[in-house]
């Protein structure tokens, strides 16, 4: 029945974690869904009831669930292991770049605060807009897996494996880079995650990660707008930037929340003082209307989803499950990180939305097709299937 | 299958760090409320609350209307529109303008022009004083930087009715303005402002007030005035009138209670209206009544007389020979009867007819001193201390000053110069049984719950005849108005007593030939005086300046109407009305 269980696990275990994975990961998106209502219940509203963020928010957030309740029944060893090449993986992989090109062709193309990140489509009325760093970042992850698992792999070849894979990663962060930097360094983050899982050598990847080090440190060293949110991280009382004002907000907003928070819906750093409150500091406003004490909670339910995301990935029938799986929840989860890292000014101030909960269409469908795929893959592929797999 | 295989160790490894960090956020977050918690919720505090002062309610004037008050000034709250430039985007300024205009009545570039003069402020007045309508729509524009809120203004409803005694108040920060009622209670008035501290959103707009930290605001008192309504507007009626027939420069008058002392009627004309004072000249800002002394001349006479009376110099019966018109004395000047020729009279009659002669020579039998003592003790040249801001003295020189032209002279209103308030309260003890009172033209004072929170009561100065005395004085003033100087103020239905007197005014070197006061001073009805009014009129040049035509029908007409709005019941025999 369970051909390549490892772990000895047996596949009820798999389904109940499985199960509560998507449970966790559906709280998460109800929790979203009230602190967008209560961060959004601001200064900027009015105008179309279709342009109010909190609206959009809930539509995104019942169709990431819908994603979520039908993409875990999917066959996904089936559908990107069949054949001798990741023929599929590749395919969406080229579409999500080819999107990501769009992205710099104008009138499809769609700039905010000066950052070309968006294509958009539809009536001008009702334009739904597309981030397609955010699809580059699952497909990435998936064409890698999925390569770096195939049977005639040899993960330990430098040449054949590790520069071809480092090429391909290159490629998709010089898409991003300039538009997104916190994105494409999360695509980095996730890709080596999946080298590494997939049995790449470390040294291999200690190699890289300093070199990454060093270019980073370049990077933004040489860029002052960058360094002044490297500063801000450190000091942001000593500087009037908008780099070092976000840091302060989000500060003041944590003060604010102190252990037991202000009450939902009566905060007031929200209120036009912090910006991007529903998207990249919404774990700020959710501290000062919940406190330390909320946001204890809010980390302990991140723990549950790792743990869980952890033993799926263990249990995954199959080395791709287990590469893609551990990938993609590691992804989700730094994300989650560096989310709360940002808000709580540990990190430099970097727009990263909180997987599940902040607002933002594409990342919400895009992460519940993800955690899906984790839930999906750990199952053992169905029985029509299986003779593809232990064929290979 | 795959070569290598997948170790779990590495799943554990990263899975395992990955919590870690979790737990380190949650260290980190533990760390900073303990440590920076209150600092940051202290700047929290500075940075997003707000004191909004909520303005109170000054406190109204009020004068009696039959048993009820009519407001005469009160604060009402009027929507003000003002514009936030700081919030106005630029490139749509021009648009605002032009909406914004439609809607104020104003012109699109004058509302720009305002806007770009104070770029850096936050509060830009475009109309004070809109209407309901206009702030509704000005609100219905939905815009940013537009904003509509209420500020008491102030109002006076009946406009000119009782403007010299309400006046107005000080413009805030400027010293030596304001006048009348409005100035001397000014603090009594005053609202003490509320304080509502808010929570604001990023623009400085409340989001959520803090009740617990809420200063409610205390309404300012309210005052209510002796004044009676209808005797108020029948004294200005009569003042409006005199001043237009004579042509006069202006004219005064009061009406007082003489049993309580009570104002209840004071006005002076030309008046102002007190919503517009500014556009009114200085002089008819004055509250004439007490602020401009003036000779009195005959209507002086009845006081040096009663006290003489009452002295026991003489009694209104003591004959005197009045020198068929012309006095010469030595050392003394020349006294007349302004061509009339009088010879034995009894006091009674000097009086009645307003003989100089008679009282210059019942002021030789007095003398300096006592003429002096009665002048001071009925209040001639003395602050009565009436609470109006501005009140003159008037001038009774120092006795030192006074020589042998003063004896005779000083009896019939010469070398003294008093204010309306003065003769008439002076005029009250003559008739009130003696006693001379505190004039009063506040009556109560209501805090903002319109309870009492003072009352004036009735304070006596000093008596100055005997009651007797007084009644017998009375008789003497009705005797002037019934076939005497003072015929013109004769009623039909009620009594009436009274003095004329037609005074020359001063000028720089002697008497200004041609000019005069005319003033009369009378009251009803004889038996228990209801009301007393005094009315002058200054340099009259029309129609007579005699007091007894310039001035006594005009206080008849005030007397008839108190009568009627006091509900007197007449007193006149129905045989003795005499058809006019």
């Amino acid at each position: 029945m369970n051909p390549v269980n490892d772990d000895g696990l047996d596949s009820g275990a798999s389904q109940r974690a499985g199960q509560g994975l998507l449970i966790a990961t559906l709280g998460l998106l109800g929790l979203g869904v009230v602190m967008v209502h209560s961060a959004a219940a601001s200064v900027a509203q009015g105008g179309e009831w279709y342009a109010r963020v909190d609206v959009r928010h809930t539509f995104f957030a019942i169709a990431a669930a819908a994603v979520l309740m039908t993409v875990w029944r999917l066959d996904f060893h089936w559908f990107f292991c069949s054949g001798k090449r990741p023929v599929k993986a590749a395919v969406l992989l080229a579409l999500a770049l080819g999107l990501g090109l769009l992205v710099f062709v104008p009138g499809v193309g769609h700039s905010v605060g000066g950052f070309y990140r968006w294509i958009r489509l539809g009536p001008a009325k009702y334009q739904v807009s597309f981030q397609p760093s955010e699809l580059i970042k699952l497909a990435l992850v998936i064409f890698l897996a999925a390569w770096l698992t195939r049977p005639q792999v040899n993960t330990r070849s430098f040449l054949k494996t590790f520069m071809p894979a480092m090429l391909l990663i290159a490629a998709c962060m010089a898409l991003i880079i300039s538009q997104d930097f916190g994105t494409s360094m999360l695509i980095a983050a996730a890709a080596g995650m999946t080298l590494f899982l997939a049995g790449v050598p470390w040294p291999y990847l200690g190699g890289l990660v300093a070199t990454a080090g060093l270019g980073f440190y370049c990077f933004v060293f040489l860029n002052p707008y960058r360094w002044s949110r490297i500063e801000a991280m450190f000091d942001p009382w000593s500087q009037n930037n908008q780099a070092a004002y976000q840091a302060r907000m989000s500060l003041t907003a944590i003060g604010r929340g102190g252990w037991y928070g202000q009450g939902l819906g009566k905060g007031i750093v929200k209120q036009g003082f912090l910006p991007e409150d529903t998207t990249d500091f919404l774990v700020s406003a959710f501290c000062e209307e919940w406190g330390f004490r909320g946001h204890l909670l809010l980390m302990g339910m991140v723990v549950v989803w790792t743990i869980l995301a952890w033993r799926l990935a263990l249990k995954a029938p199959t080395a791709f499950g287990k590469v893609v799986s551990g990938s993609l929840a590691f992804m989700i989860v730094l994300q989650m990180l560096l989310h709360i890292g940002v808000n709580l000014v540990v990190l430099p101030t970097k727009g990263i939305g909180f997987p599940f909960m902040s607002a933002g269409g594409t990342s919400l469908i895009i992460m519940a097709a993800a955690t899906a795929i984790i839930v999906s893959v750990s199952r053992s592929p169905s029985d029509g299937r299986r003779s593809l797999i232990e064929m290979n | 299958m795959h070569k290598q295989g997948i170790k779990a160790w590495k799943h554990s490894l990263v899975f395992i760090l990955l919590i870690l960090c979790i737990g380190g956020l949650a260290v980190r977050h533990y760390l900073l409320v303990r440590k920076d918690g209150q600092m940051l919720g202290e700047l929290a505090r500075r940075q997003q609350q707000m004191t909004i002062i909520d303005p109170g309610r000054p406190g109204g004037i009020f004068i009696a209307s039959g048993r009820s008050c009519t407001p005469i000034a009160i604060s009402r709250q009027a929507p003000l529109c003002f514009v936030d430039p700081s919030l106005a985007p630029a490139d749509q300024l021009d648009e605002i303008c032009r909406k914004l205009g439609g809607i104020l009545g104003k012109e699109a570039h004058e509302l720009r022009g305002a806007i770009t003069r104070r770029p850096n402020s936050r509060f830009v007045v475009l109309a004070k004083q809109i209407s309901g309508e206009q702030a509704k729509a000005v609100k219905a524009l939905n815009l940013q930087c537009v904003g509509v809120v209420h500020e008491w203004r102030r109002e006076y409803p009946a406009n000119e009715l009782c403007a010299t005694v309400v006046g107005f108040p000080p413009a805030p920060g400027v010293a030596n303005t304001g006048a009348g009622i409005e100035l001397t209670y000014k603090d009594l008035l005053a609202a003490k402002d509320g304080m509502m501290l808010s929570l604001t959103d990023a623009i400085r707009r409340p989001v959520e007030p803090l009740d617990d930290r809420r200063v409610l605001p205390e309404d300012g008192s309210n005052i209510v005035l002796y004044i009676d309504a209808p005797v108020q507007e029948a004294l200005e009626k009569a003042l409006a009138a005199a001043v237009e027939k004579h042509q006069a420069q202006w004219a005064n008058g009061i009406v007082v209670d003489p049993k309580t002392g009570a104002i209840v009627a004071m006005a002076s004309a030309p008046s102002f209206n007190p919503a517009d004072y500014s556009s009114a000249t200085p002089a008819n800002r004055t509250n004439r009544a007490i602020t401009v002394p003036y000779e009195p001349g005959s209507v002086a006479k009845p006081i040096f007389a009663a006290a003489a009376v009452e002295a026991g110099i003489v009694t209104y019966e003591t004959k005197i020979f009045c020198e068929n018109g012309t006095y010469v004395m030595p050392r003394a000047g020349r006294v007349s009867d302004h061509g009339e020729a009088h010879g034995w009279l009894t006091v009674r009659d000097g009086i009645v007819f307003s003989s100089n002669i008679c009282m210059a020579k019942i002021g030789q039998m007095t003398g300096n001193e006592r003429l002096y003592e009665i002048a001071t003790s009925f209040g001639l040249g003395r602050k009565s201390g009436i609470d109006l801001p501005g009140e003159d003295a008037g001038i009774v020189r120092d006795l030192h000053k006074w020589n042998t032209y003063s004896t005779p002279r000083v009896p019939f209103g010469q070398e003294v110069s008093t204010t309306s308030l003065q003769l008439v309260m002076a005029f009250s003890a003559l008739v009130n049984g003696g006693e001379l009172l505190q004039p009063r033209v506040v009556n109560r004072v209501l805090d903002s719950q319109q309870r009492v929170v003072w009352q004036s009561e009735r304070t006596v100065v000093r008596r100055v005849i005997s009651e007797g005395v007084s009644a017998q004085t009375r008789s003497v003033l009705a005797d002037v108005v019934e076939r005497g100087t003072g015929k013109m103020a004769r009623m039909n239905r009620w009594t009436s007593f009274g003095k004329t007197g037609t005074a020359q005014v001063p000028g720089p070197r002697g008497y200004e030939p041609g000019a005069y006061t005319g003033s009369f001073i009378g009251g009803s009805p004889v038996g228990e005086p209801r009301v007393v009014c005094l009315i002058s009129v200054f340099k009259p040049k029309r129609a007579g300046y005699y007091g007894s035509t310039v001035a006594a029908p005009y206080v008849k007409d005030v007397l008839e109407q108190a009568m009627v709005y006091y509900n007197v019941p007449p007193d006149r025999p129905e045989g003795q009305e005499r058809r006019r």
